[in-house]
């Protein structure tokens, strides 16, 4: 029986783009991250205090991954970042193309930190390299303590996780503490902040980490 | 969620890397690590769906599943795991790396005699 002998990555035309991504982001001296997590952890909340607390640190740029809708840059362009939306249609996942294009209209502005808030959705954005330094995955405290033991694959490709909505600990079940053993047990390197994006109680230090990062990619 | 694409993706590479007038395709082996975020079963449905009434119609997926294994930093043992937690299991240490378990490969088209 004829058999041919391939050998090759079903993702390659995506790796391939994002080893292009890659290379540009570090030729403009950029520190790129890939904000992951399931719908409504607060990413976006995120996004807009990361911009707030980091006035006069350093400049950031924000690619907008959504299924629908251009809420989201709408929500960032009020605090006047250079930000682009992409609209996925339904896609569950950004891909390393649609990060190429995006990053195009953004290429003449000055900033020093890109953050792609990708699709809310723990599974699908695990397997697709955008190009980024790191994946900060964030996880709020309504979504419990376990569920990093449900997704390991975003979690053990994360280099920071986020516990966000700290200030609600005192009404929910979640134990931050069984929390923060189930993430390390998946992916022991993994730097842990625990933030309130209500509060800005935890984003000095998260900022402060950030920033050790900037011009360092 | 994503088997559509990564079946489209498959079936593009199996295209490409056919030669001029070749025989029907029985078989296409691919590599699917436990950690690849890939759903075997989904992906064999939307393979199928999408070769439907082309020319590739009939052909298997035939995949291989790729266990999860670490090699612990402190001991160097080597350990299969089968639950989240990537903990060696001779030392227990949570200091490891991952060997395999995240392929998504294509290895071999077959083709019918």
């Amino acid at each position: 029986m004829p058999v041919i002998t391939i050998e090759r990555k079903v993702l390659e035309k995506n790796d391939v783009i994002a080893n292009q991504n890659r290379e540009k982001f570090k030729s403009k001296n950029l520190f790129v991250m890939n904000f992951v997590s399931s719908p409504g952890s607060g990413k976006t909340s995120l996004v807009e205090k990361t911009i707030e607390f980091s006035r006069g640190k350093f400049k950031i740029g924000v690619i907008e991954g959504d299924v629908q809708t251009n809420l989201d840059a709408e929500r960032v362009n009020k605090f006047n970042v250079p930000v682009v939306q992409i609209v996925t249609n339904g896609g569950c996942h950004l891909e390393a193309n649609l990060v190429r294009d995006a990053y195009k209209n953004l290429e003449n502005e000055d900033f020093d930190v890109l953050i792609i808030e990708n699709v809310g959705n723990l599974v699908c954005p695990s397997s697709y390299d955008l190009g980024e330094d790191i994946k900060v995955v964030i996880l709020s405290t309504t979504e419990g303590d376990d569920k990093p033991l449900k997704y390991p694959a975003m979690f053990r490709n994360a280099s920071v996780l986020i516990i966000n909505k700290i200030d609600l600990l005192p009404y929910l079940d979640c134990n931050i503490e069984e929390m923060k053993k189930n993430a390390l047990s998946i992916n022991q390197q993994l730097k842990i902040f625990e933030v309130s994006c209500k509060t800005g109680e935890g984003l000095s230090e998260w900022i402060e980490w950030i920033q050790k990062n900037v011009g360092k990619s | 969620m994503h088997e559509l694409s990564i079946a489209q993706e498959i079936i593009n590479i199996v295209k490409t890397s056919l030669p001029d007038g070749h025989q029907k395709v029985k078989n296409v082996k691919i590599r699917v690590g436990k950690l690849s975020g890939v759903l075997s079963d989904s992906l064999k449905f939307c393979f199928e769906s999408i070769i439907y009434q082309t020319e590739l119609e009939g052909a298997l997926l035939v995949i291989e599943e790729i266990p999860v294994q670490i090699k612990c930093n402190e001991c160097n043992s080597i350990s299969i795991i089968d639950n989240p937690f990537f903990q060696c299991k001779n030392c227990q240490s949570f200091d490891v790396q991952l060997i395999s378990g995240k392929e998504l490969e294509i290895t071999e088209i077959e083709l019918e005699d």
